[in-house]
């Protein structure tokens, strides 16, 4: 599998060469050492860029951890282990990165040699912001859990059109970092607010189920 | 090579090879002793705990295994354990809740399980608040009552247990003793009052079981099934308040059970799903100020790693579901990540 372990080398057991750059030797089956280069995209072997969903990350993950397990290692020797321990690991941080969209974007900004900090919003962005603000603080301490579920879509509705219009323009050559840069501003307080809602949601939804 | 299934925690040590009766103690090392001698000499063994058990009990559990020379492949949470050994049994695949009652302590799991995989989707409960918790309940009433102090608290439990399960066929029982203390206890608790009580502690543990499903993004009209491994008639009222169906009785041997199930499939004797946990902790850093810094919420896939820099005299907090303090541990300055292993057991590293 392309993507587990750089570069082409020899299996550190049997010393037969690694030639599709696998992270199990071909000939004796042994688990390779992980390649600490890789970033999160290359470990679960996506390309570089945003479209990509939880579903698709959730099942990558447990297609690899599946054949990288260090359960699946038992019977082999204790460097075998420690090597499949290091995949599972080195997967499981991957998938956890891309699976929050900010971090995922600013590992692709990091990829791409851009400051992976989110900058402050434009003037509109930080008007809109606001007004959002101010319409959680008006509903903290209150049950109503009917009007915080109408402003979350709202608001999630709004980062997804500015990941959407973030993943277009990473995808486009030559790369605008500008735009990039304050889409990054608004979709990351976009995605703030969201977390302030969810956590401030502790009435039970109408499957009966309470937040916090 | 066979290997045992061993289910440990503070109600006792239960070993099993699969499809064998199981040998029962209160010694990790005497049960092992006990189960070798019966079923012969064991490469190993894979360990079940409780999912949601305090995080220095797992890693008490393992120190004990070393002690008794036990080669542990693998410590697994029961109720996985229990989704396997269900599965293995009937052949049934799908989404489980998994109701792990046992005296101290309750936990609610949601289970995948599939021909390749067992994984806990979701693992919510309480360490402190067990099939006992009637029982203390029922206690601390008593005790204000009489005045008791501390040394009379075992014998107070021991009466409302009687009184409790006298209950059972009189609509009251009276509690006459002398504690140790000197202080005269003469009452009767009616079925009311504890009803009442049972009542309260249901209502959280059901309120755990709600917290599964919604961390799972599930429904209890999507679940497979409903598994209950130990107190059955204490959990029937959650599990038809909080699933709407009947549950299947498993016993407390399908913790060991599914651990020795286990234990055949990584020894490569039987061929068989892995069981892929979450942990069951979220992490902060507290500093000297008290103020926290999250670093790991709960429910992450295990093994995982994280970069973690404290500086001095932070502690390392342990968050339960509800974001309270379970554990605190001190943490040296020169840690830069905390892993979190596949038996899920948090070690900090320079």
């Amino acid at each position: 599998m392309a993507g587990e372990q750089a570069g082409a080398g020899r299996c550190w057991q049997c010393e037969a060469p690694l030639e599709h750059a696998d992270a199990l030797c071909a000939t004796c089956g042994v688990v390779q050492p992980v390649d600490p280069t890789l970033d999160p995209f290359a470990r679960l072997g996506f390309p570089r860029g945003l479209v990509l969903t939880g579903l698709d990350i959730r099942a990558r993950r447990l297609e690899r951890l599946l054949r990288l397990h260090p359960d699946r290692f038992v019977a082999h020797s204790q460097a075998a282990r420690q090597h499949a321990l290091a995949h599972a690991v080195a997967l499981n941080d991957a998938a956890r990165r891309l699976f929050d969209p900010v971090e995922r974007i600013q590992v692709l900004f990091g990829l791409l040699g851009l400051p992976t900090e989110p900058p402050d919003p434009s003037p509109a962005a930080r008007a809109l912001l606001s007004e959002f603000e101010e319409a959680i603080e008006e509903l903290a301490g209150v049950d109503a859990h009917g009007e915080r579920g109408g402003l979350a879509r709202e608001i999630g509705a709004r980062f997804q059109r500015g990941y959407d219009a973030l993943a277009a323009v990473v995808a486009a050559e030559p790369l605008d970092e500008a735009a990039a840069r304050r889409l990054l501003g608004e979709v990351a307080g976009f995605r703030a607010l969201l977390l302030r809602l969810e956590a401030m949601d502790t009435t039970p939804d109408r499957l009966g189920r309470r937040r916090t | 090579m066979i290997a045992l299934g061993i289910d440990a925690s503070a109600d006792g040590v239960c070993a099993t090879l699969a499809r064998e009766e199981p040998v029962r103690g209160r010694d990790l090392g005497q049960v092992w002793r006990d189960a070798t001698a019966r079923f012969g000499p064991a490469a190993g063994a894979v360990l079940s705990a409780p999912a949601g058990g305090l995080p220095g009990e797992r890693r008490s559990l393992l120190r004990a295994a070393r002690q008794a020379d036990i080669d542990v492949f693998r410590l697994i949470s029961a109720p996985a354990a229990a989704a396997l050994e269900h599965a293995g049994r009937t052949g049934a695949q799908g989404t489980f809740a998994v109701l792990d009652l046992r005296r101290t302590a309750f936990d609610c799991s949601l289970v995948s399980v599939d021909a390749e995989r067992v994984e806990v989707l979701a693992a919510v409960g309480f360490a402190d608040l067990g099939a006992d918790a009637v029982d203390q309940a029922i206690v601390d009433v008593l005790a204000a009552d009489c005045g008791a102090t501390q040394r009379d608290h075992s014998t107070l439990r021991l009466h409302a247990r009687r009184a409790r399960e006298a209950l059972a066929d009189a609509f009251d029982a009276a509690i006459q003793v002398r504690l140790p203390s000197g202080a005269v206890l003469d009452r009767r608790l009616t079925r009311h009052e504890a009803a009442h009580y049972a009542d309260q502690v249901r209502r959280r543990w059901m309120a755990a079981c709600r917290r599964a499903i919604a961390e799972a993004e599930s429904h209890p009209a999507w679940l497979d099934a409903v598994l209950v491994l130990d107190h059955a008639p204490m959990l029937r009222r959650v599990v038809r308040r909080a699933f709407t169906r009947p549950a299947v009785v498993m016993g407390p041997d399908a913790r060991a059970a599914g651990a020795a199930r286990y234990a055949s499939i990584l020894v490569g004797e039987v061929a068989g799903p892995l069981v892929l946990e979450r942990s069951t902790h979220g992490l902060c850093l507290e500093a000297r100020d008290q103020t926290r810094t999250p670093i790991l919420p709960a429910g992450v896939p295990l093994p995982a790693s994280v970069p973690c820099h404290p500086q001095r005299g932070d502690r390392l907090v342990h968050l339960d579901w509800r974001g309270k303090s379970v554990a605190v541990e001190a943490l040296e300055p020169d840690v830069r990540s905390l892993f979190l292993d596949a038996d899920g057991v948090v070690q900090a590293r320079p």
